[in-house]
């Protein structure tokens, strides 16, 4: 299950080494050769306009004609990453791909996950909040197979896979405990553990390791690398973040957006991080980029 | 206020409980823990040592035990304070507990009060969890119930007994658990439509875009979420049922504790009323605590869950 990307990239038909950085190849895989239409795009905005209707009669433009388009990679993942100061419609651009209520649907516009409308919350969009979200009652185990109990699995079949979920997030020997005797790193694992749990096209974060410290953010940013190099995963992950390095280092696209009313400023597409984040924070590239974007939040140029 | 320091309060009140505590603890010298203990004890929003709030509450006791002795001291009844006829001294209310539990049969009373108070929490249980689960979750249902909830939240209960002698044709225990129903059931649909409503919409939201539908969604996660506090409101019931039963008992009955109190003013001895009295607030404070363990058992998670 978990071979090295690059060798199941290279046995495909299509799939060729496009570069080398440092040694090392990087490969893109093109679409099967049987096949030369483009792939049907992981995720779609089109021209989305959210506007509410508060209680007291008046309305607030959440996001305004918001479209995106992040492209299906064969074998790997994408990061798409969301910035923006607080209010500028980040979670509504999540909440409406989620299918969740208020945010969805959008006023105007239209979201399509892999060609298809989202009418609603769906297993293959899964959520992980701020907010530590498992289910108090139920231990590890349980709350790691919710989404494969909700959808009939026997219950030997799906705590044998709720364990190999378990296992794949660093949580093995915790899988009787409950969630309040796990620290906040070990509850977002089980977050995570129990959205891949469904085999979700999408990964919707809003701002997951928001409540964590910085080494346990660290290393639930590797948790992500590794998630969405996996090839048997093939997960695009949509992830609101406030941290510009962490976007910066994680993701394939980065979404910068401004408030008032909510809409994207400047879209950026990266190379999928190849080195640890030692050695890639320090480059000038990164460096730059980190800055650039982090000027632009501060309100500068953010019109240029 | 009249003391030099101007502590005065404090200090009084934590000296008599260094006496206290000195003379029920050994006698060693006060250690700088005890002293910080009571020193916390007494000061705002500081924290009891559980030796500390025993020593406390016997010193409540012992006060009350020995004002009542002071008021009904002496053997001829004019030499009392207060009269026997109006409150017997300590010693005649104990030498009265044989009777109590023989000619009086106690325990059967006691049964009978218990098996109405049970009856009667079944029905509330049995029906307000349902129609408060629905109100909670929707709120159609909600405000459908509204109108009824209300008013039983809101009508004096001693209004509802006549009421219920009238609809149940006479006293029987029909008439007693139609009477704990109805004074219970508006409170509680009340408690179980919030604690339902309460449940936080991240955890819906989460449970729904792992693929449950709308009815896993209200059996495996908001029920289950709000069965705590469902469980807190249930102690609540039980527990104003004792009071309820006793009423209801009081204005008409064959067995049961409040018959017990009610005959016992009119031709047994009075001294069985402070009994019954104590055996009453007894059972309601044991059965509380009972079920407060069981909820520790059930919802570790919960904090601060059955305190
Ligand atoms: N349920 C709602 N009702 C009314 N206004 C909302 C609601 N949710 C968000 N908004 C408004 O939409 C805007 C964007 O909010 P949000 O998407 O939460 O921003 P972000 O996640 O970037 O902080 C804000 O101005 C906010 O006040
Ligand atoms: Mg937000």
């Amino acid at each position: 299950m978990s071979e090295p990307r690059l060798d199941v990239a290279m046995q495909r038909p299509g799939a060729h080494v496009v570069g080398e950085i440092d040694g090392n190849p990087v490969v893109e895989s093109a679409a099967p050769t049987e096949n030369h239409a483009p792939r049907t795009p992981a995720l779609e905005l089109r021209h989305v306009t959210k506007i509410f209707t508060l209680p007291n009669g008046k309305q607030t433009t959440a996001v305004r004609d918001v479209t995106l388009v992040v492209e299906d990679v064969a074998e790997r993942g994408e990061v798409v990453s969301v910035l923006g100061p607080s209010g500028c419609g980040k979670s509504t651009i999540l909440n409406c791909v989620a299918g969740l209520a208020p945010h969805h649907p959008p006023t105007t516009g239209e979201v399509l996950v892999r060609g298809e409308h989202v009418g609603g919350p769906s297993a293959s969009r899964g959520m992980v909040f701020q907010a530590y979200t498992s289910f108090p009652h139920l231990t590890v185990l349980d709350n790691v197979a919710f989404g494969l109990r909700v959808r009939g699995m026997e219950r030997d079949e799906r705590h044998a896979k709720a364990l190999d979920w378990i296992g794949r997030v660093g949580l093995k020997g915790h899988e009787h405990k409950y969630p309040h005797q796990l620290s906040g790193g070990q509850q977002q694992r089980v977050a995570i553990a129990r959205t891949l749990a469904c085999r979700p096209q999408m990964i919707l974060m809003d701002e997951p390791f928001g409540a964590l410290d910085p080494a346990t953010r660290r290393e639930m940013q590797e948790l992500l690398l590794s998630i969405y190099r996996d090839p048997a995963i093939e997960v695009t992950i949509l992830l609101v973040t406030h941290s510009v390095v962490e976007a910066v280092y994680l993701s394939t696209k980065i979404v910068l957006m401004k408030p008032n009313p909510g809409e994207i400023v400047k879209l950026w597409d990266l190379a999928p991080p190849s080195h640890s984040f030692e050695e890639t924070r320090t480059q000038p590239t990164f460096v730059k980029l980190v800055a650039e974007i982090e000027s632009r939040l501060r309100g500068r140029d953010v019109d240029a | 206020m009249n003391s030099p320091e101007g502590n005065a309060p404090r200090g009084f009140v934590a000296k008599i409980l260094a006496l206290f505590v000195e003379r029920a603890g050994d006698p060693a010298p006060a250690a700088p823990a005890r002293t910080s203990a009571l020193r916390s004890a007494f000061t705002l929003r500081g924290e009891a040592t559980p030796l500390l709030a025993a020593a406390a509450a016997l010193t409540c006791v012992g006060t009350i035990i020995l004002l009542w002795a002071f008021v009904t001291w002496g053997k001829e009844a004019e030499s009392r304070i207060l009269s026997p006829v109006k409150l017997p001294s300590p010693a005649e209310t104990l030498e009265q507990i044989p009777s109590l539990i023989t000619e009086r049969e106690l325990l059967k009373s006691t049964l009978w009060s218990l098996r109405r108070i049970a009856l009667g929490f079944l029905c509330v249980v049995s029906i307000g969890l349902p129609l408060g689960v629905l109100a909670g979750a929707f709120a159609g249902v909600r405000a459908f119930l509204t109108p009824p909830v209300l008013f039983l939240r809101y009508a004096p209960v001693a209004a509802l007994l006549p009421l219920t002698i009238l609809w149940a044709r006479g006293v029987g225990e029909g008439q007693k658990v139609l009477f704990l129903f109805l004074a219970s059931i508006g409170f509680f649909v009340h408690d179980v439509a919030s604690a339902i409503g309460a449940v936080e919409d991240r955890f819906v939201n989460t449970a729904a875009t792992l693929g449950a539908n709308s009815r896993q969604l209200v059996v495996q996660v908001i029920f289950p979420l709000a069965l705590p506090s469902i469980v807190t409101s249930m102690r609540t019931v039980l527990g104003v049922s004792f009071g309820y039963i006793v009423l209801a008992e009081v204005i008409a009955a064959e067995y049961g504790l409040g018959y017990l109190i009610q005959s016992s003013e009119r031709r047994g001895a009075k001294e069985h009323i402070y009994l019954v009295l104590l055996v009453i607030t007894s059972l309601a404070f044991c059965i509380d605590r009972g079920l407060a363990a069981l909820e520790r058992w059930l919802f570790p998670y919960k904090q601060g869950s059955g305190r």
